[in-house]
């Protein structure tokens, strides 16, 4: 593990299960690596705010929240600064940062490693109940998020058949051929693999 | 020639595409200069004869700068844009923090109704009131309001120095995401595209008559906003729909009062350059924070406007003075080596800029032979 910590970009639209997967992500990560595994959450403030903050509190993580004055300027001022005094603060070995409104997470992650040290890992969450109809309506947003995205986590399969969930992974395929996709669902735990692949474990 | 007009003919020779004698800068700061002239954010978004100084002291200490966005400011006139609650320092949160917006659903998708029905300047009125606290009748803001005008003056008499941005507008867009919540009202446009499009349209003369009302004084420029509406977000069909034709009525009719608009355009607009190219040429300002490709949009728009910034905050914040500099001399370069450029930080230069790239940044526009 290097010394700076490790950070997770997650995006996400509002409801497509983002405060689950933290906590699924970071439950897994301290069974593997023991109660002492330290995880910081940075969550955005100014879209909806998509992650429950309360939820992840009352689970013992960190949460900090990120304001702006400004969509876009500020704000990259104002995130390696945080993860700097995170990373002094509470050392974890790993941060997440909730994506949703900000600026890409192409251009986060290039400020983040450059100016602030820390390897950095883009994690694209998908709804597929509601994939088609987002994709409609916000297809260029969604092309930002999954485009740069090192892994795909496809949520929500159990509210979808087998065609709708093809053509979920066709879409998203489209905008990103590389990238492993891992799927989800409310029915069935989360295989410890594609726990791992978010994380990049 | 006073200091004054020397700067103002020298920016807007940039505007009209003229060749300078020297590329412009222009400031924009409303938080990093006040904390580098010693006040604190409590101190800058409340004392705004002392944000002045502030602002006329920098100036005088930096001669490279030639005209300022605005000597100060109040958080609690946001949301006259934003439509969104905000935390001012000292109140809401500590004395020396940055303000803040919360962009957060506090509108339902009835309200489009509401607007629709009963017209937009009841609806909004009592939603300031009712639901984002009521920001316009703050005492801060009814100083602001009394005092702007008195700060434009002191920056000209006692800096040389042009205000750029004297009145505020944007289009309705950014009023209903602010106070939708952005994925909320992305989504309204894909579910009731005709509604959100009727309330637009219920809201525009409101918000049109408002601005412009702020043109009245005759004022160097005016700044057109643009965060949600940047094409990153939507689809070429919607933006031509629900952004374009208010933006370019809003910009018209800035000409046509004699004011030059500012188009402080927030993210990414490389796709939308061109029908920039149906605005009035060398009438209007682009203002780019880093994200859209400003030599693309030189290209596209060839010499038909003025390109202002784009400095990142993140250089500005974590480079270094050499990078600062070799950024600015590299975008002189290929933007507008003679003219139709003016410099700045990208957007708003963030509160922990530092001091040295800042100067750099400055100092660049002054080493510069044109």
């Amino acid at each position: 593990m290097s010394e700076k910590p490790d950070v997770l970009i997650l995006s996400g639209f509002l409801g497509s299960g983002k405060t689950t997967l933290l906590l699924r992500l970071v439950e897994h990560l301290r069974a593997k690596y023991g109660p002492d595994y330290r995880v910081a959450i940075i969550e955005n403030e100014i879209g909806s705010a998509s992650i429950d903050s309360g939820v992840i509190a009352e689970a013992g993580y960190s949460v900090t929240e990120m304001l702006s004055g400004c969509v876009c300027c500020t704000l990259i001022g104002q995130l390696v600064p945080a993860i700097q005094k995170l990373a002094e603060e509470l050392a974890p070995q790993l941060i997440i940062l909730e994506a949703t409104g900000m600026a890409t997470p192409e251009s986060m992650r290039g400020n983040i490693e450059k100016y602030g040290g820390c390897p950095v890992r883009v994690a694209a969450l998908v709804d597929a109940s509601r994939w088609t109809k987002v994709l409609r309506a916000l297809r260029t947003l969604l092309e930002a998020q999954v485009e740069p995205a090192d892994v795909v986590c496809v949520n929500k399969c159990d509210l979808v058949d087998e065609g709708q969930l093809a053509e979920v992974e066709r879409t998203v395929r489209e905008m990103n051929a590389e990238a492993p996709i891992v799927y989800a669902s409310a029915l069935s735990p989360m295989a410890a693999a594609d726990l791992d692949a978010i994380a990049g474990e | 020639m006073s200091l004054y007009q020397e700067h103002l003919e020298r920016t807007m020779k940039a505007v009209h595409m003229e060749k300078v004698d020297k590329i412009p800068m222009s400031w924009n700061g409303p938080a990093y200069l006040p904390k580098r002239m010693g006040l604190t954010m409590a101190e800058a978004v409340t004392d705004f004869p002392r944000s002045v100084t502030a602002a006329v002291d920098f100036c005088k200490e930096h001669p490279g700068v030639d005209s300022l966005h605005s000597p100060c400011m109040t958080p609690y006139t946001l949301p006259m844009l934003w439509l969104a609650e905000v935390k001012a320092p000292g109140v809401d949160i500590p004395e020396d923090e940055l303000w803040q917006v919360h962009e957060k659903e506090k509108m339902s998708v009835e309200d489009y109704e509401v607007i629709v029905e009963e017209g937009y300047a009841g609806w909004m009125d009592a939603y300031m009131k009712e639901r984002i606290g009521d920001p316009l009748n703050k005492p801060e803001a009814q100083a602001w309001f009394a005092y702007a005008a008195t700060g434009f003056q002191r920056m000209r008499d006692e800096a040389g120095i042009p205000v750029l941005n004297c009145a505020y507008g944007a289009t309705p867009i950014e009023n209903f995401c602010g106070a939708r919540g952005m994925e909320n009202f992305f989504m309204d446009l894909y579910e009731e595209p005709e509604l959100v499009k009727d309330a637009m349209d219920a809201a525009w003369p409101v918000l049109l008559n408002s601005y412009l009302a702020g043109l009245e004084s005759k004022p160097v420029g005016a700044w057109v906003g643009g965060w949600r509406a940047a094409p990153q977000l939507l689809s070429h069909d919607m933006w031509m729909e629900y952004v374009w034709p208010y933006l370019q009525e809003m910009v018209l009719k800035t000409i046509d009062a004699g004011v030059t608009p500012v188009l402080h355009f927030d993210s990414c607009w490389d796709s939308e350059l061109e029908m920039l190219r149906e605005l009035p040429a060398r009438k209007c300002v682009l203002m780019l924070d880093g994200s859209t490709d400003a030599r693309k949009a030189r290209e596209v728009l060839d010499e038909r406007m003025c390109i202002l910034g784009d400095v990142p905050s993140s250089i500005l914040a974590f480079g270094t003075a050499d990078e600062t500099y070799d950024y600015v001399t590299r975008l002189i370069d290929d933007v507008g080596p003679k003219t139709g450029l003016m410099i700045s930080s990208g957007c708003d230069c963030p509160l922990n800029a530092k001091d040295e790239n800042v100067d750099a940044m400055i100092q660049a526009t002054l080493d510069y032979q044109v």
